[in-house]
């Protein structure tokens, strides 16, 4: 890992603020801070294992697109 | 193309069905393999994750013969799931997560076999003492970490945060792949110094509404400094002593 490495923040709003916070204020990181909206952590657990099948080659391309 | 996902966890089964990539209906059960852990029978969890299988299809309007895949992630593939999967070795990116999957027949939640996604763990060989620090391990992040990395296109190396009652820290290579992961029990900690100490007077047994910057680093400061335990009792030397409230 280094210092410019990017952080991604998902979860609970005021925990996404915090964490956020934290890693722009570490003395160490200072990579891009992308902190994620609620549409795009909407089902993840979901969405994640349908883009795994479709690599696996269990359904069509047309099931699942890039919300 | 209607597909259902089953994501358990410690304590919750959330199963979402799909069509076409869209969520049209959901449904979720306050079981996981916590049940199996205190009661030692898999039947509370393979009752609930039913439940909840039938709950969804009710809610999207489907019959169990429209469903044309099912799949699974997250604790369902434990050694306390209903199908053990072993976990997949570091570096895994979605080629290798997509190459293990196993279709698992568990006649108890689904007619057909459930397609199951395993989990990741850090890539430390014979762990003890000396090691145990680098050893950790995921199961159900590892579908969460490649759903951000197709949502938001990742591209190059990153870390992805996931916090919780385990709240994981999600390393990946330039190549999308998971090369490791930390844990926390930050969430389960939060809770209980927030509802079960001293200091559920000085935070009202709440989170803050709202953060307050200054407070956040120099609160993180202090735990680095002078240990956690410390840090926390002086939350209610300031609550005592001070105007401080719960939201600084």
């Amino acid at each position: 890992m280094s210092p410019g490495t990017q952080f991604v923040i998902s979860g609970k709003p005021v925990l996404r603020e915090a964490l956020a916070l934290l890693v722009q204020g570490d003395d160490f990181f200072s990579g891009a801070v992308n902190v994620v909206t609620d549409p795009q952590q909407t089902a993840l657990a979901g969405f994640g294992a349908i883009a795994i099948a479709q690599a696996r080659g269990l359904l069509e391309p047309a099931a699942i697109q890039v919300q | 193309m209607n597909i259902l996902t089953i994501d358990t966890g410690t304590t919750n089964t959330r199963v979402f069905a799909w069509r076409d990539g869209e969520v049209i209906a959901h449904s979720a059960r306050q079981v996981g393999v916590r049940d199996t852990a205190i009661t030692g029978s898999r039947h509370t969890l393979e009752t609930g994750v039913q439940t909840a299988i039938q709950e969804t299809l009710h809610h999207a309007g489907l019959g169990t013969d429209q469903v044309d895949l099912v799949l699974a992630s997250g604790m369902i593939t434990s050694n306390m799931g209903l199908h053990e999967v072993p976990h997949l070795l570091a570096p895994a990116g979605m080629g290798e997560l997509a190459a293990a999957m196993v279709a698992a027949p568990i006649p108890a939640i689904w007619h057909q076999p459930v397609w199951l996604v395993p989990g990741v763990r850090n890539r430390v060989d014979h762990i003890g003492l000396h090691n145990v620090e680098a050893m950790d391990m995921m199961r159900g992040e590892e579908v969460e970490s490649m759903a951000l990395v197709k949502r938001l296109n990742i591209c190059e190396p990153a870390v992805i945060v996931l916090p919780g009652s385990h709240s994981k820290f999600v390393s990946l290579d330039g190549a999308q792949r998971i090369t490791g992961c930390v844990t926390t029990l930050a969430g389960e900690l939060l809770q209980v110094i927030t509802h079960n100490t001293i200091l559920a007077s000085s935070l009202d047994s709440g989170f803050a509404d709202e953060i307050d910057r200054e407070m956040l680093l120099a609160g993180a400061r202090s735990a680095k400094q002078i240990g956690l335990g410390r840090a926390c009792f002086s939350v209610r030397t300031l609550d005592q002593f001070t105007v401080y409230d719960r939201n600084a």
